[in-house]
C-alpha cells in the first residue's frame, strides 16, 4: 500500500488533492468538506456535489479514505450525512504531494517569482 | 416546511435536481444520491440565505455544468469497467480468429472480406481489453483509429457494391470500366481505411508492448498493423494508379500483383488467426495491475 503514495505515477487531481486536505484536520462529511475546500482557495475552487462524490468513489476504493461506521456527533448531526477519514495510505499521499508543491514554491521562490517572501 | 420562498424555491429545485441524477449510473446512484441532494439542499440554502435569487441561479448553473461533466465521466468510467474483462478478450479473441479464416477466403472476392473487417473489431476490442487501462491514451488512439479504418473500409464496400456490383465478374470490369475516375476514388478512399486501420493496430501494438500487456508473440500486432498498412499501399499503388489514367486495372491484370495481394491476403489471415488465439488463450490470464492513481 505505500507504494501508492511513493509511486511517481500516482498523481493527485486538484479535487483530490483538496479533499485530502480538509481530511488531514479530521474527520468530515460531505458538505463540510465542500465549504471547507471553498475557504482554503477562497472560493476559487467550488466542488460540486457530482465532483466530491466522484472523488470520494474513487478515493475509497483507492483506500486513500474510508467511511466511519458511526457520526462523530449522533445527537447534533443528520443521521443521513456520512463521514470520512484519511487512512495511512491517503495521509502518506497528501504529505508526499505536499512536499512536491513545496520543493516547486522553493524554486519559484529561488527564481524570485513570489512577491512575498517567506519569513524564515 | 413553511411556504417562504425559500422554502418553496429549495423544494422545486431539490426535486429537480433528484430527477436530474438519473443522468449518473444507477449504481452511482445508489450510492450516492442521499448524500449529493443533501449537499445540493444545504449549498441551495447557503447561496439563497447570502446572496437571494442571484445566489440560487449561480449555484444552479455551477452545479448543473458539475452534473453534465461528472455524469459523462462516470458512465465512461462505468463502461470501460466492463470493457476491460476477460470475457470481452475471450469473445474478441474467437472473432478474430474467424476474421483471420475469412481474410484468407477474401483472397478470391466475395463477401467474405466484409465479414472480417466486422469480426476483426472483435479482435480491435479484444486487443484494448487486454491492455486493461494500461495502455494509456496510445492504446486508446490505437483502438479509435482502427474503428475508424474498419468503418471507412466497410462505407467504402458498401458504397462502391451499389455502383459496380454485378452478377459476373465480366459486368463488374465493364461497370468499373465505364466509370474509371469514380472507382478509383473508391479504392483510394478503401486503401486509406485500410492504412488507418493498419496504423491503429500498429499503435495498439506499441501500446501492448510498452505495457507488457501480452505475455506472448507480443509484437504480432504490430507485425500485423504494419501488414495492414503495407496491403493498403499495394492496393494504391496496383489499381489506383490505372484508374486514376482512365485504365480498368483488371485488364491487363499482372499475375504478379495478384499473387503479392493474395500472398497479402493470406498472411493477414494467418496474422489475425495468430492474434485471436493468443488473446483467447491469454484471456483469463493476470495483467500487473500499476497502484492506483489519479482519484
Amino acid at each position: 500500500m505505500d507504494e501508492t503514495a511513493s509511486n511517481p505515477k500516482t498523481t493527485l487531481t486538484p479535487a483530490a488533492f483538496h479533499i485530502l486536505l480538509v481530511l488531514a484536520g479530521g474527520e468530515n462529511h460531505g458538505y463540510a468538506i465542500m465549504r471547507e475546500v471553498a475557504e482554503h482557495t477562497q472560493g476559487k475552487m467550488r466542488l460540486g456535489p457530482g465532483t466530491l462524490y466522484g472523488t470520494i468513489k474513487r478515493m475509497l476504493a483507492d483506500g486513500w479514505i474510508e467511511e466511519l461506521d458511526e457520526r462523530p456527533d449522533p445527537q447534533l448531526d443528520d443521521e443521513r450525512r456520512r463521514y470520512y477519514r484519511l487512512t495511512g495510505v491517503g495521509r502518506k499521499l497528501v504529505q508526499a504531494e505536499a512536499e512536491r508543491l513545496e520543493q516547486l514554491v522553493d524554486i519559484a521562490r529561488g527564481k524570485k517569482l513570489l512577491r512575498n517572501p517567506r519569513s524564515a | 416546511m413553511n411556504n417562504s420562498p425559500l422554502a418553496n424555491s429549495l423544494s422545486v429545485s431539490v426535486r429537480i435536481y433528484r430527477v436530474l441524477l438519473v443522468a449518473y449510473p444507477e449504481k452511482f446512484r445508489e450510492h450516492y444520491e442521499t448524500q449529493m441532494v443533501q449537499v445540493f439542499r444545504d449549498s441551495f440554502r447557503e447561496a439563497y440565505h447570502c446572496n437571494g435569487v442571484p445566489g440560487a441561479i449561480d449555484l444552479w448553473l455551477h452545479t448543473f455544468a458539475d452534473l453534465l461533466v461528472t455524469a459523462l465521466m462516470e458512465r465512461i468510467m462505468e463502461r470501460s469497467q466492463y470493457m476491460f474483462s476477460p470475457r470481452v478478450v475471450l469473445w474478441g479473441g474467437v472473432a478474430s480468429v474467424f476474421s483471420g479464416m475469412l481474410w484468407m477466403m477474401s483472397a478470391s472476392g466475395g463477401a467474405a472480406g466484409v465479414l472480417a473487417l466486422v469480426l476483426g473489431l472483435g479482435g480491435l476490442a479484444a486487443l484494448y481489453s487486454r491492455q486493461a487501462g494500461q495502455g494509456g491514451k496510445l492504446g486508446l488512439a490505437g483502438f479509435a483509429l482502427g474503428i475508424i479504418g474498419t468503418v471507412l473500409v466497410l462505407a467504402v464496400l458498401w458504397w462502391g457494391s451499389t455502383i459496380f456490383s454485378g452478377p459476373t465478374y465480366a459486368i463488374i470490369h465493364l461497370r468499373i470500366e465505364r466509370q474509371p475516375v469514380l472507382a478509383g476514388r473508391a479504392v483510394l478512399m478503401g486503401s486509406l481505411g485500410l492504412v488507418t486501420l493498419g496504423i491503429g493496430l500498429a499503435l495498439l501494438g506499441l501500446a501492448s508492448l510498452r505495457s507488457k500487456t501480452l505475455h506472448r508473440w507480443r509484437g504480432l500486432p504490430l507485425g500485423l498493423g504494419l501488414l495492414n498498412t503495407i496491403q493498403g499501399i499495394t492496393i494504391v499503388l496496383l489499381a489506383y494508379e490505372p484508374l486514376s489514367q482512365g485504365r480498368n486495372f483488371f485488364d491487363p491484370w499482372p499475375p504478379q500483383g495478384y499473387a503479392l495481394i493474395a500472398t497479402e491476403f493470406v498472411l493477414l489471415g494467418l496474422g489475425w488467426i495468430g492474434l485471436g488465439t493468443m488473446l483467447a488463450t491469454e484471456a483469463e490470464a493476470q495483467v500487473a495491475q500499476p497502484p492506483p492513481a489519479s482519484a
